[in-house]
């Protein structure tokens, strides 16, 4: 749910939870007032009823005000003072003919040591349930009109209110450590959302920062690892044609493939850091020539290791890549399947004009399609593979585009490059 | 044959000089694009190995400058530079050969008399002998004792790679990366260029032809006489 509709939402409920509490607090309080009104009105009658006592008879008093009652109290009611106030609701009057609200008042005043009781009794007649009805809508459609205010204006308050926090996410979402895009924020009068902005915007140029200092730092470790890297082998390979006893070359033999290992991995590297900035300049290859041309150099290697090769290819599949990248892809993949592979073991191969699907025989892995293209993993398996070869092969693949997947079945383990985009 | 190599890396250069003189070869070194550009207006050379990354310039210009002027040498560029677009850009600007540092010796002294002989007018350039056995670089046969022996691609690269590193211990990845090119840099384990040579000196061997091979424990192979 958006922040808008969410606030929205929550005012409604409100609105709502007021409007009604408050119609019930004016409902009772409206029954209240009538009551309290009705009732005063018949104490001061008997007050001045008490007043008159003085001067004229009862009958006389009786007979000009027919809701008092007067009697005069024996003395043993002498106890007897307090006002007592009797409501009854729904009584039927005759006079009237409806059913109406009953009050009776009694008050026993001493006038000239006399004990009276006078009991006024009055019937009002209330607003009807049906009637209260016609209220109930009335703060209904206050209710409805105030819903529609705060819908139409709230949403266009949020809109405004929020707009920069919308962009800033907008940007957020779009944000590249790898471009060094700045962010571009929209200034407000908001503290928080001037605080927000400030604090991406920093966090953003700090990333990029650090981004770029470490890209900085593989770039040149790996370029200026090449030299030597190269001397160190030239220096071997010069030894090994001089004077050595079988122990000396062997420990130059190990010295020198270490060496290799190191200058394949550093290779790898500088390869995979080019490609973070490289620019697509696609040119349409021949998928189809390119496969074919990769499996006859990887051919003799597969099947002298006992495997089998199982190749089906659809001819002049073309494809959008840079072909000395699609040629890392494949090599990198067919030697894959061969390395990883067992015994007497299969290797299929299977190009259409949709996919490519390298499948073999392995030994069951714990890797997935989640985790198999990471830097060094590696498989259980143990060998000596450099571990950079699949992650070298996602990342030409995604840098052009197309997906790549992977997935074990029944011991085997399938490639898919998807190549239909 | 005079070389002329244009190289900054004061050591690898050494190497390079080093293994090139072994090889019978008279090598020049400059370490920039205005002394080289001066030394190839004094001299003629075979070949130009040549670094695109160096002081004062790009070894590209160099390229250029050599192919404006007409000069008759063969070019091979050597860099750490194996970004893709450098070797794109090398090929197309006419140099004959590109090879990323680093690379084994023995494949750069290949390297070397691949490009010479390449175009060469003279058919004895293109013969290659050593003892009974002789191949021809052309028609890419090979006989040993005039009798024709029937060898596969890479069989063939393979004794080509031996002979023009004769006497010389040449180790398995040297060979790999011969055999396979670009394709080796993924190969973790290169045993399997064992069977190839197994082949091979096996159709020697069955055609009446010493078996020059010898196996240096660990390391590698070398092809000399006994």
């Amino acid at each position: 749910m958006k922040l808008s509709s969410r606030i929205t939402y929550y005012l409604i409920v409100i609105v709502f939870l007021s409007l009604a509490i408050g119609f019930s607090i004016f409902y009772i309080s409206i029954e209240r007032v009538t009551n309290r009104s009705a009732i005063r009105k018949m104490e001061h009658l008997s007050e001045y009823i008490v007043q008159q006592l003085k001067t004229q008879s009862i009958d006389s008093l009786e007979r000009k005000h027919p809701t008092v009652k007067i009697k005069i109290l024996s003395k043993k009611y002498d106890n007897l003072v307090d006002e007592v106030v009797e409501e009854r609701e729904e009584v039927w009057n005759s006079e009237l003919q409806s059913y109406g609200y009953y009050i009776k008042v009694i008050n026993y005043p001493f006038v000239n040591n006399v004990h009276y009781q006078i009991t006024t009794e009055d019937y009002i007649v209330k607003i009807e349930r049906e009637y209260w009805l016609s209220v109930l809508m009335v703060v209904a459609w206050i209710f409805v009109f105030m819903l529609i205010t705060i819908v139409f204006f709230g949403e266009m308050i949020a809109r405004n209110l929020y707009m920069p926090f919308y962009s800033l996410l907008e940007q957020m979402k779009k944000f590249d450590v790898r471009k060094g895009e700045q962010i571009q924020v929209i200034n407000t009068n908001t503290t928080e959302l001037d605080e927000l902005n400030k604090l991406f915007t920093q966090m953003a140029d700090k990333s990029i920062q650090q981004y770029k200092l470490l890209k900085e730092f593989t770039e040149n470790l790996s370029h200026e690892l090449q030299t030597p890297l190269a001397n160190l082998k030239g220096k071997i390979e010069l030894l090994l044609n001089t004077d050595l006893n079988q122990e000396q070359m062997q420990t130059l033999s190990v010295m020198y493939d270490e060496l290799n290992r190191m200058s394949t991995l550093n290779r790898s590297l500088v390869l995979l850091m080019s490609l973070e900035d490289h620019e697509v300049a696609p040119q349409q290859v021949n998928f189809s020539e390119a496969l074919k041309e990769t499996i006859l150099q990887y051919e003799d290697i597969i099947e002298m290791g006992g495997k089998t090769l199982n190749v089906s290819i659809q001819d002049n599949i073309y494809i959008s890549i840079n072909l000395m990248l699609l040629q890392i892809v494949l090599s990198n993949l067919i030697n894959n399947a061969s390395r990883h592979n067992i015994e007497n073991g299969i290797v299929e191969i299977t190009l259409t004009s949709t996919f490519l699907e390298i499948k073999n025989t392995g030994n069951p892995s714990n890797l997935t399609n989640e985790n198999i293209f990471n830097r060094f993993k590696k498989g259980t398996s143990g060998s000596s593979s450099l571990g950079i070869g699949l992650a070298l092969v996602k990342k030409i693949v995604d840098v052009y585009g197309y997906k790549i997947t992977y997935k074990t079945q029944n011991n085997l383990h399938i490639f898919i490059l998807d190549i239909n985009s | 044959m005079k070389l002329l190599l244009v190289e900054d890396h004061q050591e690898l250069a050494a190497n390079m000089i080093s293994f090139l003189t072994q090889e019978n070869y008279i090598c020049e070194w400059v370490k920039t694009v205005t002394l080289a550009k001066e030394m190839l207006e004094m001299f003629e050379y075979d070949v130009v190995l040549l670094d695109l990354t160096l002081p004062d310039d790009s070894g590209l210009t160099l390229l250029e400058y050599i192919k404006q002027n007409n000069i008759n040498s063969k070019i091979i560029i050597i860099s750490a530079q194996n970004s893709l677009d450098y070797k794109i850009k090398g090929l197309d600007g006419g140099s004959d050969d590109y090879i990323t540092k680093p690379f084994p010796l023995p494949e750069l002294h290949s390297r070397i008399k691949a490009v010479t002989r390449r175009n060469s007018a003279n058919s004895k350039d293109n013969l290659l002998v050593f003892n009974e056995i002789s191949i021809d670089l052309n028609s890419m046969e090979c006989k040993v004792n005039d009798q024709l022996v029937v060898l596969t691609k890479k069989e063939f690269n393979l004794m080509v790679y031996f002979i023009n590193n004769k006497n010389r211990v040449l180790s398995k990845q040297a060979i790999a990366l011969h055999l396979w090119g670009d394709y080796t840099y993924n190969l973790d384990n290169v045993d399997f260029i064992y069977q190839h040579l197994k082949n091979l000196r096996k159709k020697i061997v069955d055609a009446g032809g010493t078996d020059y091979v010898r196996t240096i424990y660990g390391l590698g192979y070398k092809w000399a006489e006994q």
